[in-house]
């Protein structure tokens, strides 16, 4: 690491945190409760979500432990699905669709487009409380023995075949899912009606827009995914014959619903991740994001690309050959949008005055797992290779450089990034900077093998499995010990940081977006007046300016 | 890429014509295989090496999926529907065989052994493991004890259509729906006879869902592949009272029944 730093902090021995500002406003469980604050309901968010990143994140842990031996020797293959299944659930539905938008999102896009909170602050409140339901009928399900369809609920396993409990998971995601709808539409409402005199659409920092293409995808994606599972639940109970061909009903409809939305979701989860990215990157190499308006309209692209690929995923199903050559030039065709993000960050950071902080460490780590986990798409998205590929280790490993490498990477970015705006505090640089090199190593020992295991053939969803693909998995498993251990330490040295993190001061990285020139942590109405917006985004010399002023002023 | 990777594609699930066929079927936990000349197996395969091999796959409960990754083939086996891909082995030895669509509780168990052999030692398995009977007999029993014949006989005055050639025969459905009669269209006609009635039939077939297993309808439809001539379903008619005596009888138009090496469709 450089010594050279960005990071300009106010002198420690005389800053002090604000007195007046979000979390000091009010005291009071009833006062966090029936907040209507988006900065509040932001931290219920964090507080929730990182509570179910670590269930989760322990079911992996028990299932990289199964997977140390080919046998069954740590729990029963009925266990074992239960633990993938609920792993997948809690994962997908309760941490990566809601983790940037619903937290960070929550936070920043009414600072960043200039307005006091959201446009609808109850619905807001509201999409709280409908995860925080969905993640209570989860944990009951769990506690009641749960369920073990895998998180795709395919049929008719899971109507027919399966004693466990499916419908309250099943409502428990249909839940959810209005939770992400309201938070979705929430952000469209604020981007379109929100903005700060001046803000124009495309002074908007590219977060934004990334943000209102994945809530364009929530609002769009999300309730067709809540019909299906209304239908899984009917079809269980009342044996209505949509899915189950021995009632006359056709299973590959379920495939071509669920699909219709679970891969529109990939983009609701990976789209924020993107739109972190965007920022930091630009604020760590001190320029403007090469090719703002490329970069805005890929996430738009991809947002619509993203409903037109769904049968990529049933390449193997029996669909018409000839559907699935459309599906797959579409989806190759997606690469396309992906790629001008990868690339302008690039080019972002050529010739940019880089600096290594933590927030920057994740992002160069997320445009790296993350092109790895975009190219191995297209080995999927290519359909005489999917037929071999898919439904292996491969596809497993693929998703996880997606989303564990690609949002995950992006949101601790954004968790640090962000960090100093939301409490006030700096995390401690150097451990930090420690735990993120740790989680890029642990991450690429884990799944990179698996990589491997799926091109010699390993099915994935197997508690067993033949000896020869043990020395990865072993490999898999000790790579897993790695990054669990990087997946702690931020839990630990943030906690620390609340109390005894230095003063970080309005902009401790010296960025250009709004929420930046207004106090740390911001007041409840964030800014004293209405800012004005009378530059364009990432402007440095705009800032610059603004500080030569103050100073003069002073 | 794009292409390359279509025309794999279109290869892998395209069979040549000359492909032999064996059916497999789905279950929860375990590949049941139906080879024409009457041999079943259970969580294995055996193929020779040098001749294109076409499966016919389906699942009796839930989806299945069908791999073998050494020769890179994978099919999703779908429960009310037939799928099917095809290879060619040129190495003789053992590969593995999974189940790679999640089935449930013993999802990982459901995994066998595809055993290549040369021509020569197929030959003499296939000799060895013949359960007497071939798929298309199996069927053939099937058609006389479900009285499949008192209809679809050849006299003039028959309530149900000749069978003799229907199979890839083009048909025209009372919907006016034009129709080839393949491999899914007969175990649809059998299954859910009302909504394929041939034009100029009365709707009067009885459904036979729940009835028959998956294995039944597949030697019913491996029977009515076979048929090819009016004189062929008269000899099943023929042996209709003496059907649990009926082994050989129907053997010397019935193909290749002794031998067991080749079956064309």
């Amino acid at each position: 690491m450089s010594e050279a730093t960005v990071v300009s902090l106010p002198d420690q021995s005389t800053a002090r945190i604000p007195k007046m500002n979000f979390i000091t406003k009010e005291n009071g469980l009833l006062s966090w409760l029936l907040t209507g604050d988006h900065k509040r309901i932001a931290t219920l968010y964090l507080v929730s979500i990182t509570f179910f990143f670590f269930i989760g994140a322990s079911l992996a842990a028990l299932i990289r432990l199964e997977l140390l031996t080919p046998q069954t020797s740590l729990m029963a293959a009925d266990t074992y699905n239960k633990v993938f299944t609920m792993h997948g659930v809690i994962m997908v539905f309760l941490f990566l669709v809601p983790s940037v938008p619903a937290t960070i999102g929550n936070f920043v896009i009414p600072m960043m487009v200039g307005a006091k909170d959201l446009a609808l602050p109850k619905i807001n409140l509201l999409s709280w409380y409908l995860y925080v339901i969905a993640g209570i009928m989860v944990i009951y399900t769990m506690a009641a023995g749960g369920v073990d369809t895998g998180w795709t609920f395919t049929t008719p396993l899971s109507t027919h075949y399966l004693n466990t409990h499916v419908i309250t998971t099943g409502l428990a995601i249909f839940v959810a899912g209005f939770s992400s709808i309201f938070t979705g539409l929430n952000f469209i409402v604020t981007i379109h009606k929100m903005r700060c005199p001046g803000m124009t659409w495309f002074r908007l920092p590219l977060f934004v827009w990334s943000t209102y293409a994945a809530s364009l995808l929530m609002v769009l994606g999300t309730p067709v995914l809540a019909i299906t599972l209304v239908l899984v639940v009917l079809e269980r109970l009342f044996h209505i014959g949509v899915f189950d061909p021995a009632f006359g009903g056709d299973p590959l409809l379920f495939q071509h619903l669920f699909w219709f939305y679970s891969h529109p979701a990939v983009y609701i989860m990976i789209l924020p991740g993107m739109a972190v990215i965007s920022e930091v990157v630009s604020t760590f190499s001190r320029k403007r994001v090469f090719g703002y308006t490329a970069v805005a309209f890929s996430s738009v692209a991809i947002a619509i690309f993203a409903f037109f690929v769904w049968a990529h995923h049933m390449f193997i199903m029996g669909i018409s050959n000839y559907a699935s050559l459309v599906f797959s030039l579409l989806t190759m065709l997606v690469a396309v949008p992906s790629a001008i993000k990868i690339f302008n960050w690039t080019f972002t950071m050529y010739k940019g005055s880089i600096t290594f902080e933590t927030p920057m460490l994740y992002a160069i780590g997320f445009m790296g797992l993350f092109t790895i986990g975009g190219l191995t798409g297209v080995f999927l998205g290519s359909t005489g290779t999917d037929i071999h590929l898919t439904e292996t280790y491969f596809i497993v490993a693929h998703f996880h450089f997606v989303m564990v490498g690609g949002m995950l990477m992006a949101f601790l970015s954004g968790i640090h990034f962000w960090w100093p705006k939301w409490t006030g505090r700096m995390y401690p640089e150097k451990i930090s900077q420690f735990a993120a090199v740790t989680t890029f190593i642990g991450f690429n020992f884990t799944f990179f093998p698996q990589f491997i295991l799926g091109m010699l053939g390993m099915p994935r969803r197997y508690a067993a499995y033949p000896p020869e693909f043990q020395a990865l998995n072993v490999f898999s498993t000790a790579g897993a010990t790695i990054l669990g251990v990087g997946y702690m330490l931020p839990l630990l040295y943030l906690t620390w940081s609340l109390k005894f993190g230095k003063i970080a001061g309005n902009n401790p990285w010296q960025a250009t977006g709004l929420e930046w020139q207004t106090q740390s942590p911001p007041l409840t109405e964030n800014f004293v007046e209405t800012p004005i917006m009378d530059h364009e985004a990432y402007d440095y010399e705009w800032l610059e300016q603004q500080q030569q002023k103050e100073v003069a002023s002073v | 890429m794009f292409v390359w990777g279509s025309l794999l594609y279109f290869r892998i699930y395209t069979p040549p014509a000359n492909a032999m066929n064996i059916y497999v079927v789905g279950k929860q936990w375990m590949w049941k295989v139906e080879h024409p000349g009457g041999q079943h197996e259970i969580n294995a395969l055996h193929v020779p090496t040098g001749r294109p091999i076409q499966l016919t796959i389906i699942s009796q409960d839930v989806f299945h999926s069908f791999s073998i990754p050494a020769f890179r083939v994978k099919r999703e086996a779908i429960p009310g529907r037939f799928t099917s891909v095809w290879f060619q082995a040129t190495m003789p030895g053992t590969y593995h065989l999974f189940c790679t669509q999640y089935c449930g509780t013993n999802h990982s168990q459901m995994i066998g052994d595809v055993v290549v052999m040369t021509p020569d030692d197929y030959k003499k398995w296939l000799r060895e493991s013949t359960s007497g009977e071939s798929l298309a007999q199996d069927g053939e029993r099937l058609f006389a004890s479900l009285s499949c014949n008192a209809c679809h006989n050849t006299r003039p005055d028959a309530r149900g259509p000749n069978l003799a050639n229907v199979y890839n025969s083009q048909l025209t459905l009372t919907s006016g729906l034009a129709i080839t009669a393949d491999d899914a269209f007969l175990r649809e006609a059998i299954l859910n006879p009302s909504q394929h009635i041939t034009q100029g039939y009365a709707p009067i077939m009885p459904t036979y869902q729940g009835q028959i297993s998956e294995e039944g309808v597949i030697a019913l439809v491996e029977y009515i592949k076979n048929l090819n001539s009016d004189y062929r379903i008269q000899q099943t008619l023929n042996t209709t009272d003496i059907v649990p005596e009926n082994e050989g009888k129907a053997a010397p138009t019935t193909p290749a029944p002794a031998g067991q090496k080749e079956v064309k469709p």
